[in-house]
């Protein structure tokens, strides 16, 4: 059985599908790379994998670890191992970067009915990922992306995922307003966190971040769909052509 | 007037009356006795501020707070009132046989509303009076009073004379009138100039027990000298269901360099009503830092001024409210600057749940002579319910040129995509909630100055806020 299978998925915002047939299959151990024109639906796929409730599903299923997606609420989603990096990461005053993964981290254990972290074995694992993605632990004791800038709220989202260790992590352009230093960091830090248990959706639009990331599998979303997979060249092709080509083959075909 | 207004309005405030007639008998220096006759006078003319019987502008400041009811309800004095066993005429010995509400309560009783170490100053008012068998002051430094008002009175009148009474104002307000002219007892606290007062004082005044509806008129007096500095927590808390009235009045002076942080918090029982008068004076450099939490009571009105007297003086003012249910809540705030080169900074926050009503109004002024004034005052609400209702008015008054002002208000909910973030972390929709709520307020209380002040506030902070959000939890389903 896939980790994840979507089959024939539709759904957007009340009476306005924004997904028109999608199905994509991701195995463990794999890595998607999901590209395709502004406003062809890549962030709405992912926040109706992740359960946004402005977002509804009007057609299809998707099993993830073969349980039906649709019957978990965003946080059974999470805690079965899902894990979705914002686009627009949001901000928490008030709240800890710290504090708020000590509670994700204890709600997922309570999940699984396993006791709580102690606060010594959090921090030591707090030091570990934080050396993983190359982060400032002044950001980790600093409100959740409260005044982050783009680069530091996107390398705080690769660090919830090392702490959290999702078994699918759906990366929404994490590599957008990262410097080039910054990219290739959070490249390293996405990559040492592949395993053969895991897999990743990741939504980019620079052929870049895919030098480092190498996926297994690139596909272009158009109009709400995917129009068109194929290996890591595929990407190299979309970088050198744009998408013109892409919508003159659909609109032949369709 | 109506022909049944002003019935209703003749047969008002008799137990009071009574009191004052007890209390004038009494043995007290004489300066005193002036006060509080001239403080009696002065209610009996002006009564409780019922907004319906106010006219402009007094009016204004009590349209959202109705203390009509109150006003109505006879209240008996405390055992620590005139006449009471524990009373300033000490016709009874409070723990003895004459003070039965002290006996009730112990060590046990008062822990869950304890602040800081067992090294601590306390001083502990059982439903006004003093009880000493709970009280400790150990280890003053030279030259620090810290007593009660009632014993102060009797063994450093010549401490308490130069300020008592001189900032809160009784000409204009009933409710300071009220208090000034039966107040039963409270807090003193003086340190001379140059003196350090390093542990802090916590001063507790507790209701229990009650057969009949209690008023109680607690009197805070807290004097820094020029360089000096101290710190005083100051905590009301209602260990009965029962209705009763506290009316308190809190004076604090600062001299010249001086610095005081203070802290005021309302646990008031669910069937209270809360009124408080916090007048703040500083001279030139002085610093006073107060935070107000409110939590408790059915009906909770604070008034908090400040006047900046002297030159380059520094105000921080900041409060917390939270309040469900029925709860009523209204801080009125004004801030005084007199002379120019002082900097006032307020934030009140305020979480609002059930069918709770609240009210902020923060007026600062700024007179022709304060120039260079750096003044910042900023009220942020967060409605839990959308039964609960919020009335909040900023107001500078600027009269001169040269000032840095700035004021806001926000009233706003919990927002989705911040509990959708949350909950892709694996958080439940109720943790989600709960967590936001927290980070809303945690900065003002992270600002806190004494750590143990701060450690059983955020406790405190964070249990309420889980209790409201389960209360959310099941209105909701
Ligand atoms: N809540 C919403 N209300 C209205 N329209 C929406 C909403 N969410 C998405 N859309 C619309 O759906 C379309 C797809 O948006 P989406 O954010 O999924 O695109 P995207 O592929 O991620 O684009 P980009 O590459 O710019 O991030 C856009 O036309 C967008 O305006
Ligand atoms: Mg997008």
């Amino acid at each position: 059985m896939a980790l994840l299978e979507i089959k024939d998925l539709r759904g957007g915002i009340k009476d306005q599908d924004i997904i028109n047939g999608i199905d994509l299959t991701v195995d463990r151990g794999e890595v998607h790379a999901i590209m395709g024109p502004n406003g062809s639906g890549k962030s709405t796929l992912g926040k109706i994998l992740a359960g946004h409730e402005e977002y509804e599903e009007t057609g299809g299923t998707v099993r993830f670890q073969d349980k039906d997606l649709f019957e978990l609420t965003p946080e059974e989603r999470a805690n079965e191992g899902m894990f979705l990096a914002f686009q627009y990461p949001v901000e928490i005053p008030g709240v800890s970067n710290a504090y708020f993964l000590r509670a994700a981290m204890n709600e997922r254990l309570k999940y699984r009915g396993e006791p709580e972290i102690s606060a010594g074995a959090f921090r030591r694992l707090l030091n570990e990922k934080m050396k993983q993605v190359d982060m400032d632990p002044e950001l980790a004791r600093r409100p959740v992306n409260e005044d982050f800038s783009g680069g530091e709220k996107k390398r705080n989202e690769i660090f919830h995922m090392a702490v959290l260790e999702p078994t699918l992590s759906i990366l929404d352009e994490t590599d957008s307003g990262l410097d080039i230093d910054a990219m290739r960091i959070v490249a390293h830090g996405i990559n040492q966190q592949r395993t053969a248990d895991n897999a990743m959706i990741v939504i980019t639009h620079y052929q870049r971040l895919l030098d480092y990331v190498v996926p297994d599998y690139v596909h272009v979303m158009y109009q709400g769909r995917i129009v068109k997979s194929g290996r890591k060249e595929l990407a190299f092709e979309l970088e050198e052509k744009g998408y013109e080509w892409i919508r003159e083959e659909v609109e032949a075909a369709g | 007037m109506t022909e049944s207004l002003k019935q209703a309005t003749t047969s008002r405030y008799t137990t009071f009356y009574d009191a004052y007639d007890r209390i004038r008998t009494l043995d007290a220096p004489l300066w005193l006795h002036r006060i509080r006759s001239d403080a009696m006078k002065r209610f009996r003319e002006l009564g409780m501020p019922v907004a319906r019987e106010l006219s402009f502008p007094l009016k204004e400041d009590w349209i959202y707070t109705d203390l009509r009811q109150i006003a109505d309800t006879s209240y008996q004095a405390g055992p620590g009132g005139p006449g009471g066993p524990g009373g300033p005429d000490g016709s009874g010995e409070p723990g003895g046989p004459g003070g039965p509400v002290e006996a009730m309560l112990d060590e046990d009783a008062l822990a869950p509303y304890e602040f800081g170490q067992d090294g601590w100053h306390r001083l502990v008012f059982v439903n006004g009076a003093y009880a000493p068998a709970l009280s400790r002051t150990a280890d003053l430094p030279q030259g620090v009073v810290v007593s009660s008002l009632a014993d102060a009175l009797v063994e450093y009148p010549e401490l308490v004379h130069p300020h008592l009474a001189r900032y809160a104002d009784y000409e204009g307000s009933g409710l300071t009138a009220l208090n000034t002219a039966l107040f039963e007892n409270g807090l003193f606290v003086h340190v001379p100039r140059g003196g350090v007062l390093e542990t802090p004082v916590h001063v507790h005044y507790v209701t229990a027990g009650l057969d009949a509806p209690l008023a109680t008129q607690p009197r805070t007096l807290i004097a820094a000298g020029d360089g000096a500095s101290l710190k005083v927590v100051e905590s009301y808390s209602g260990m009965t269901d029962r209705a009763y009235l506290t009316n308190a009045v809190t004076e604090i002076t600062v001299g010249r360099d001086g610095n005081v942080e203070h802290y005021r918090i309302n646990r008031e029982g669910p069937g209270a009503a809360h009124l408080s008068t916090n007048q703040l004076h500083l001279e030139g450099n002085g610093r006073i830092s107060t935070f107000n939490m409110s939590m408790g009571g059915a009906l909770t009105r604070n008034d908090t001024n400040a006047r900046l007297a002297g030159e380059h003086a520094v105000v921080r003012m900041n409060g917390l409210y939270l309040v469900a249910g029925d709860q009523h809540v209204d801080n009125h705030t004004a801030i005084d600057h007199a002379v120019p080169n002082c900097d006032s900074y307020e934030v009140y926050k305020g979480i609002l749940e059930g069918r709770s009503r609240g009210v902020f109004n923060g007026k600062v002024f700024v007179h022709q002579d304060a120039q260079e004034t750096d003044a910042k005052q900023l009220n942020k609400n967060l409605m839990l319910s959308s039964d609960a209702m919020i009335h909040t008015k900023p107001q500078l008054e600027i009269y001169a040129d040269q000032v840095k002002c700035t004021h806001g208000a926000t009233v706003g909910q919990l927002d989705e995509d911040q509990i959708f973030y949350l909950r892709t972390r694996g958080l439940s929709h109720d943790s989600a909630c709960h967590l936001l709520t927290y980070g809303f307020a945690a900065d003002l209380i992270r600002r806190l100055g004494i750590d143990a002040v701060r450690t059983s506030l955020d406790t405190l902070f964070e249990t309420t806020i889980r209790d409201l959000s389960t209360a959310r939890g099941r209105t909701e389903r």
